[in-house]
C-alpha cells in the first residue's frame, strides 16, 4: 500500500515536471515577426543555402565598389587596394596584442591560403590594423610572419586608418585588459572579413568561426567568377 | 527510513510544483533576450561620432527609414511623438531614448539628418539621435546587425526600400523586442518598457527570480 502511496507521489511530481516544460516549451513569444517575412536578412544579407553557386557568406546586394583606400604594408610599401583589381582581397581588421579573434583568423587565412594552392596567387590576405599606437610596421611584420610572410599587414597614421575604419564601419573601442594581464589595454573590434572580387566589388562578409571548407568555397567561387 | 523517503518525496512534489506554478502562471514576465545588438560607430546629426554600446546607455529604441521616403517619415514622426508621450506619462522622461538610423546613407548626410530632425521638432520629447555612416556600416549595422532588411532602389532618385522596424534594445545593448513601426501601440510599449525597467532594478534573489522567468520563457501574451 506504502509502495503504492509513493509511486503516487513521483507519478505526480514527474507529470508536474513534465507540465512545466511542455508549457514552458509552447509559451508563445511575443515578438512580433516584422512584416515583409525578412526578418534577419538585410538586403540579401542572409546566408544563402549554399550550393554550387551560393555562398556561404553574407551577401552584398547589390555589390558596390569596396572604398579604396592606401595605406603602408609591413615592408614599408604602399598598399593600395584599387592596384589588386583583378583579384579577390580578403580584408580584415585586427591587432597584434589580439589574444583570440586576430590570431585565429590569420590561422585560418594560412590553412585556406594552403588549399586554395596554386588559387592563392589570386588572393590577397590583408590585416589591417586597429591599433596603430602599438602596431608598428616592425612589430606587424614579425606578426605576419608568424602566420605567412605574404599576408598584408598594413598601418598608416592616424587620420588615413580611421578614414578607412569609418568606410569598412569598424567598430573599434580600447578596453583595459582585465588585472594582471600584461598586455596593458585591448581593443574590441569587428571580427568580420570583408571579401572584395576581382572587379573591385565588396561582394561577402565572412564571420568569424565560419568552417574554412565554407571560406574555400566562397573564395574559390569568386575566384571562377574572376576568370569568366 | 520511512519518514525520510516521505520528506524527500514531499519536497520532491513541492519543488515541482514551485516550477509549474513558475512556468504557468508566470507570476514575473520578462522579454526575451533575442539577441545581442550589434556594436557600431556612426555619426550623429552633427556629424560627431556615436558609438554602441556604451556604459549607461538608456534603453534605445532604434528606428528605420530613409529621409526621403516622406511617408515613412511622417509615420516616423507620428510614432515618435506618441511614443514619448506615452512614455513621459507613464514616468520615463529620461533612461528611454530613440534612434534613427538611416537606411539611405548615400543621401542622408549628417546636415539632411540635421533638418530632418529639426521637422520632427525632437526637443520637446525624448532623445532621438539621427545616425548615418559609410554604406558598409549601414549594412553591417541595420542589415547584418540588427536583421532590418533594406534594398537600394536600381533608380538612385528613389529612396530604398526598407522594412520599417523598431527594435527594443535594454542597457546591456540586447535586443528585446521586435515590431513593425506600425503594429507597436503606446500600451505595448509602455508594458516592454516596464517589464526591462523592472528587471534591470532588480537585485539580489530577484534577480535569480528574473533569471528563471527567461528560463521558463515567462513573456508577455
Amino acid at each position: 500500500m506504502k509502495r503504492l502511496t509513493y509511486a503516487t507521489l513521483f507519478l505526480v511530481a514527474v507529470l508536474l515536471l513534465a507540465g512545466t516544460l511542455y508549457w514552458g516549451g509552447r509559451t508563445p513569444s511575443p515578438v512580433p515577426a516584422s512584416p515583409g517575412g525578412a526578418a534577419g536578412t538585410a538586403a540579401g544579407d542572409g546566408t544563402p543555402t549554399a550550393g554550387e553557386t551560393s555562398f556561404y557568406g553574407a551577401t552584398l546586394d547589390p555589390p558596390r565598389a569596396a572604398p579604396d583606400f592606401a595605406l603602408i604594408d609591413q615592408h614599408g610599401n604602399e598598399f593600395r587596394l584599387s592596384d589588386y583589381q583583378g583579384d579577390v582581397v580578403v580584408l580584415f581588421f585586427g591587432y597584434t596584442s589580439c589574444p583570440d579573434v586576430c590570431p585565429g583568423t590569420l590561422a585560418q587565412y594560412r590553412h585556406v591560403k594552403r588549399t586554395l594552392g596554386q588559387e592563392a596567387e589570386r588572393v590577397q590576405f590583408v590585416f589591417v590594423t586597429v591599433d596603430p599606437e602599438r602596431d608598428t610596421r616592425q612589430r606587424l611584420y614579425e606578426y605576419i610572419n608568424l602566420f605567412d610572410p605574404e599576408f598584408k599587414g598594413l598601418t598608416g597614421d592616424l587620420d588615413a586608418l580611421e578614414a578607412v575604419w569609418r568606410a569598412y564601419g569598424v567598430y573599434i573601442e580600447k578596453v583595459e585588459a582585465p588585472p594582471g594581464s600584461s598586455v596593458g589595454y585591448l581593443v574590441n573590434h569587428t571580427a568580420v572579413s570583408y571579401v572584395v572580387d576581382a572587379s573591385g566589388q565588396l561582394r561577402l562578409i565572412h564571420f568569424y568561426g565560419m568552417p574554412d571548407d565554407q571560406v574555400i568555397h566562397d573564395l574559390r567561387l569568386l575566384l571562377e567568377e574572376g576568370q569568366a | 527510513m520511512k519518514g525520510a523517503l516521505r520528506i524527500g518525496a514531499g519536497l520532491l512534489i513541492a519543488v515541482a510544483a514551485l516550477i509549474f506554478a513558475f512556468a504557468v502562471g508566470r507570476p514575473v514576465q520578462v522579454l526575451p533576450r533575442v539577441a545581442p545588438a550589434p556594436p557600431f560607430e556612426l555619426v550623429d546629426a552633427s556629424g560627431a561620432p556615436v558609438m554602441a554600446p556604451r556604459e549607461g546607455s538608456p534603453i534605445t529604441l532604434y528606428l528605420f527609414g530613409a529621409v526621403r521616403d516622406e511617408a515613412g517619415m511622417e509615420q516616423v514622426k507620428r510614432f515618435y511623438h506618441e511614443a514619448s508621450r506615452a512614455l513621459a506619462a507613464a514616468g520615463y522622461s529620461d533612461g528611454v531614448a530613440f534612434s534613427f538610423i538611416t537606411v539611405d546613407p548615400d543621401h542622408d548626410t549628417p546636415e539632411v539628418l540635421r533638418q530632418a530632425a529639426e521637422r520632427l521638432a525632437v526637443p520637446q520629447g525624448l532623445p532621438l539621435s539621427f545616425l548615418t555612416g559609410s554604406w558598409v556600416a549601414i549594412r553591417m549595422v541595420v542589415g547584418t546587425g540588427f536583421g532590418v532588411y533594406f534594398q537600394p532602389s536600381a533608380d538612385p532618385e528613389l529612396p530604398p526600400a526598407y522594412d520599417p522596424a523598431v527594435i527594443i534594445v535594454d542597457e546591456n545593448h540586447v535586443i528585446r523586442a521586435r515590431y513593425g513601426l506600425d503594429q507597436l501601440d503606446s500600451r505595448t510599449l509602455v508594458r516592454d518598457i516596464n517589464l526591462l525597467a523592472k528587471e534591470a532594478g532588480a537585485k539580489g534573489a530577484s534577480r535569480w527570480i528574473y533569471e528563471g522567468a527567461h528560463l521558463f520563457l515567462c513573456y508577455p501574451r
